[in-house]
């Protein structure tokens, strides 16, 4: 699907998770936001994550801005926690933990942080690429000013973390929040996602990728946020005149999509990335094209 | 009637404790005999039984939650008369409050006496299910899974139609579902929510609610403009309100119906008939009723909650509902809100205590969920002419 969406802005951070939460306050009040009350460890994410984005853009949403949050795992710490309490001990959980509890919470505290009123605030869940399903849902209503958001939390103890996750050797999990303000009315956007494209075959792949380096404005680099990635499968000549490009990650978690597109539009040396991923369930190939603003083009 | 053209539902299935199918919910809410259902809860020695809305799992015990949203998908996929082709080009929407909890609940207390054993063992996340049913369905399109607490499916429902009324997917199943789970009933219970007996939407004596399963299954395809006759999903609106996130407001339920009319260019005095979320909670049900009264100028329709009958099946009720009431208007019908008797005049409204003969028009569906998640929907239903 071509889209042409200007973003408007995008922030985004990530960090290791240590063998404790790490407390988030401090991180909030950098960026000039109060700590809300009552607000679990995936609200706070959400919160830092949505008003750094807000922040970047220097203004405020306007009416009607929808927020939309993606997540494979969600509020994963609270659901065991009150799991525990429910089937271990036959405890109820309190009121609010369990009102919290609701991933889609997390929604409603970054709307109300970041005064997007009046708009859809939805929660989609999805594997591998959470990021794609959040923009995909998001773009039905393009004409709409959207924060989209990827958010995964820490879940502790740390080594019952990693071993949740299939992690081996040295890999750490890791938390993220990445964000990005869609907005078609923007004038001077950090950048464009140009178009979001699902290929069914590796022929239909390679087409894609000759065209995003046919329109281009200038070199295109080229990513992915998972492993085996099917750049691997472009003919050699295409893929040459693609330029491998990565962002460095803390450690593993599951928005690094979000990792990859918010640090290229912070940081890319080319004009135009092209992210390709692959969905296991279908076979299919997805193809992100994203510009960034005030690259040179030579 | 409308000028939007929205998606046609193609096909659909819904399974609740009114029954398995269409024709199974359209006879039980006609005749008003939903059985009411129970779960025990042991508290150390103490064992209480509190009243839940199950699905007959008994009539397919080998069935599990994987197995009954196959189940239902399966029959709606054939409803439809979607296969190969229409099979490739069909998105999975997937709405659900409490998703993966009672397969993990199980596994919790099936091995939590294991040394090695890791609470929520599951590396693949809530979109986990929708991949493992598209994968049976051989459903080659995107996958959504939605989590927005009650309003869950009813958003399912009105993103997929958006994406097919937009030409983004050739064909888009809408799942609902939800099922027992521990912590879900306990927290309700927490929240002090629950009535005792049994849920009485908009009646004046209201307690509370009732938990309840369900899952439900619509197959929504692109408006023909030969396609004049049978159902279609015309659009709807979905609000977040940011000011409480457990109790929204006659305003926001006021805002959310006027911008679903808007979005569709219906006027109020169009509707057939108005489904209420109609929890049967104190706050809700009065704000519900407020909220319509002012965005409809009054609401001459018939107005029922299917929570009466269904319990409430959370995440799933957008679809389950939806299904539910079309089963009954193809039975040509609107049914009874059970449970209603005396009249709260808090809440200005007063549903139909009768099953009304209706088999055509349009039906404005209001769904609403924790986190301030408000979604009202848009569905008409036209025969031959």
């Amino acid at each position: 699907m071509r889209l042409d969406w200007p973003i408007r802005a995008s922030w985004g951070c990530e960090w290791a998770q240590g063998e404790r939460p790490q407390p988030l306050d401090g991180r909030l009040s950098e960026i000039g936001e109060v700590p809300q009350r009552r607000a679990n460890r995936l609200m706070q994410l959400a919160h830092l994550g949505s008003a750094g984005c807000v922040r970047q853009a220097g203004s405020r949403p306007p009416q009607g801005t929808g927020v939309v949050l993606g997540s494979r795992y969600g509020n994963l710490a609270d659901t065991i926690r009150l799991s525990a309490g429910v089937l271990m001990e036959q405890q109820p959980p309190m009121p609010f933990d369990f009102i919290n509890v609701s991933t889609n919470l997390a929604g409603f505290h970054t709307a109300r942080a970041v005064g997007a009123e009046h708009g859809p605030n939805l929660m989609v869940a999805h594997e591998q690429h959470a990021l794609v399903a959040a923009l995909e849902i998001a773009a039905l209503e393009v004409e709409r000013a959207w924060l989209v958001g990827v958010v995964e939390e820490g879940v502790w103890p740390l080594a019952e973390q990693s071993r949740r996750l299939r992690l081996e050797g040295c890999a750490m999990p890791a938390e993220a929040t990445y964000w990005f303000w869609m907005d078609s009315c923007c004038k001077d956007p950090v950048g464009w996602l140009r178009a979001l494209q699902r290929m069914p075959d590796r022929q239909a792949l390679a087409d894609a990728c000759r065209q995003a380096l046919a329109d281009a404005p200038g070199p295109v680099a080229v990513a992915s946020a998972s492993d085996g990635a099917p750049a691997g499968l472009l003919p050699t000549s295409l893929r040459r005149r693609l330029t491998p490009w990565s962002a460095p990650a803390a450690g593993w978690h599951a928005a690094s999509l979000g990792r990859v597109v918010e640090r290229f539009l912070a940081a890319g040396a080319c004009p135009r990335l092209v992210v390709l991923e692959e969905d296991p369930v279908t076979g299919h190939y997805l193809v992100l094209i994203i510009d960034r603003s005030g690259v040179p083009t030579a | 009637m409308s000028a939007a053209t929205g998606a046609v539902i193609r096909g659909y299935d819904v399974i609740s404790a009114a029954g398995i199918g269409r024709r199974e919910h359209a006879a039980a809410l006609g005749a008003g005999r939903v059985s009411p259902g129970e779960v025990t809860l042991a508290d150390g020695s103490a064992v209480r039984h509190l009243p839940y809305q199950r699905i007959p799992q008994a009539r397919h015990s080998a069935l599990d939650e994987l197995g009954w949203l196959e189940f239902a998908a399966s029959r709606a996929l054939a409803d439809a008369g979607l296969g190969g082709e229409g099979l490739a080009a069909c998105g999975l929407f997937v709405g659900s409050s409490g998703s993966k909890l009672p397969e993990t609940e199980r596994q919790w207390l099936a091995e939590c006496s294991d040394p090695d054993f890791l609470p929520i063992d599951d590396a693949r996340g809530h979109g986990d299910l929708a991949d493992r049913l598209a994968g049976r369905l051989g459903l080659g399109g995107p996958r959504y899974s939605f989590g927005t607490a009650c309003s869950s499916s009813a958003n399912a429902l009105l993103y997929g139609m958006r994406a097919v009324a937009q030409g983004r997917l050739g064909a888009a199943l809408i799942v609902g579902f939800d099922f027992f789970n521990f912590l879900t009933l306990r927290g309700f219970e927490s929240l002090m929510l629950l009535d005792p007996e049994r849920a009485r939407p908009f009646d004046a004596r209201r307690q509370g609610l009732v938990l309840g399963e369900g899952v439900a299954a619509l197959v929504l395809t692109p408006s023909g403009s030969a396609e004049i006759a049978g159902w279609r999903l015309l659009g709807g609106a979905s609000i977040g309100d940011t000011q409480n996130p457990t109790q929204t407001s006659a305003d926001e339920v006021a805002r959310v119906v006027r911008r679903a009319l808007k979005a569709v260019r219906v006027e109020p005095g169009d509707l057939a008939g108005v489904k209420a979320h109609g929890t049967a909670t104190s706050g809700n049900d009065r704000a519900e009723g407020i909220g319509l009264v002012r965005a409809l100028g009054g609401c001459p329709a018939p107005v029922s909650s299917l929570k009466g009958s269904l319990g409430h099946t959370l995440g799933a009720c957008g679809a389950v509902e939806t299904a539910a009431l079309m089963a009954c208007i193809d039975a040509g019908f609107w049914p009874a809100s059970e449970g209603f008797e005396i009249p709260d005049p808090d809440c200005g409204i007063q549903p139909v205590r009768d099953a009304v003969s209706l088999q055509t028009g349009l039906f404005l569906l209001n769904f609403f969920g924790f986190g301030g998640n408000n979604c009202a929907l848009l569905l008409e239903c036209r025969h031959e002419a």
